[in-house]
């Protein structure tokens, strides 16, 4: 009987913890991530005045295929503020040759699991001006996750002064992530890009 | 000969604190103030705590036992911007910490069981199986593994009725570093109940 009394004390006190377990974040942007990863031999105390390039259309994949007509909802909005926070460094906008070349991705997963995917992969035959070209050099690892239906930003930047003309790669030098649940209105998830990227330029290396 | 008288005397021995030991099981209700390298990671109190243990008195005075129990601590920091190695995170950081120790205790009562008040000291050793997790946003990292630890205490028996007292104690648990673990301490207050049989 006191055997009984006794585990029944102390499965109470267990579940009664349990249920008091603390569980993190309680909105959706709390989850929100900003990660940056950069090559330290790049020498990004020297951007004033170097000039940069930004991709005609933002690459869009959705569950790891790339979307052929996508609703580019936020593209214009990220490109106008990545101009901004570009222009604040004191870097110029080029449309050819430069010295900073620029590629942005938008991820959107479906599926329940997490992957690491390599840089450089999706990039094969479609930078604009030298195609079949890859990323070079430094390559970073982009966290990915889809345990519920996430959204990726990849913001990658390559020294387009570095590039390899036997290689055909371009060393990759910078990239950002920003890593959340694709969950709220058009304007909430706005917002919460437009605070990722202002993140990503306040971080490490600029 | 002299095999069979010492297993006579190891038998009465048993037999007798069989017949004369009293036992006891204290609930309590854990909080702990995080102390050292576990305020450095976690700051705030714990009130998520608890500690099961069952007690066998081998005299009058002292008791011997085990404790199992559990214990979280919780911060949830505001967003910041954290070091990677070439890198920078920017996230909404939560910390955790659970402790759940599995003890041998003794304790020396200062007072028998008619007292109004019984003082009592004692030590708490053994392990812990510790958990140290943080996750920012999305991303989880944690270390776990088993430590050492000892947890001297002090505390005091209110009997209720000739069954039941009202138990506070406090403790001041060390869980001693490992390969995976830093060391960590907290001050324990327990509030609880002991019951004899």
């Amino acid at each position: 009987m006191k055997t009984r009394f006794n585990l029944f004390v102390a499965l109470a006190l267990v579940f009664t913890v349990y249920a008091c377990y603390p569980g993190g974040a309680e909105f959706v942007d709390e989850l929100d991530t900003s990660i940056s990863k950069y090559d330290p031999k790049y020498n990004f105390d020297d951007l004033d005045g170097k000039t940069y390039s930004l991709p005609e259309e933002i690459l869009h994949i959705e569950d790891g295929e790339e979307v052929e007509d996508p609703k580019r909802i936020y593209d214009e909005d990220i490109l106008d503020q990545m101009r901004s926070e570009l222009g604040k460094l004191g870097m110029v906008e080029a449309t050819a040759d430069t010295s900073l070349a620029i590629a942005i991705v938008i991820i959107e997963q479906n599926n329940t699991g997490a992957a690491w995917i390599p840089g450089g992969g999706w990039w094969g035959g479609w930078y604009p001006w030298y195609p079949g070209w890859g990323w070079g050099g430094y390559y970073p690892w982009y966290p990915v996750y889809y345990s519920y239906k996430t959204g990726s930003i990849l913001i990658e930047m390559g020294d387009y002064e570095s590039r390899s003309f036997d290689d055909e790669t371009i060393p990759l030098v910078y990239s950002g992530a920003l890593d959340g649940l694709l969950q709220g209105d058009k304007e909430y998830i706005g917002d919460r890009i437009e605070r990722g990227i202002d993140e990503l330029f306040d971080q490490a290396p600029f | 000969m002299k095999l069979v008288k010492f297993l006579l005397i190891v038998a009465l021995a048993v037999v007798s604190l069989e017949v004369s030991a009293q036992s006891k099981t204290n609930v309590y209700y854990s909080m702990a103030l995080p102390m050292g390298d576990t305020k450095d990671y976690i700051d705030p109190a714990s009130f998520r705590g608890m500690n099961f243990e069952f007690e066998r008195f081998v005299n009058p005075s002292i008791g011997v036992g085990f404790l199992v129990g559990w214990n979280t601590f919780y911060e949830a920091k505001p967003r910041d911007t954290y070091p990677l190695s070439n890198g920078a995170i920017t996230s909404n950081q939560y910390r955790y910490l659970n402790a759940i120790p599995i003890q041998a205790t003794g304790k020396y009562y200062f007072a028998g069981d008619d007292a109004v008040v019984r003082p009592f000291v004692g030590l708490a050793a053994g392990t812990y199986y510790m958990e140290q997790r943080v996750d920012n946003g999305l991303f989880s990292s944690s270390n776990k593994g088993w430590t050492w630890s000892l947890a001297p205490k002090a505390g005091v028996l209110v009997p209720i009725n000739y069954k039941a007292s009202l138990a506070i104690s406090v403790d001041y648990s060390t869980s001693f570093k490992s390969s995976d673990l830093n060391k960590q301490n907290w001050l324990g207050i327990n509030i609880g109940f002991s019951w004899d049989y």
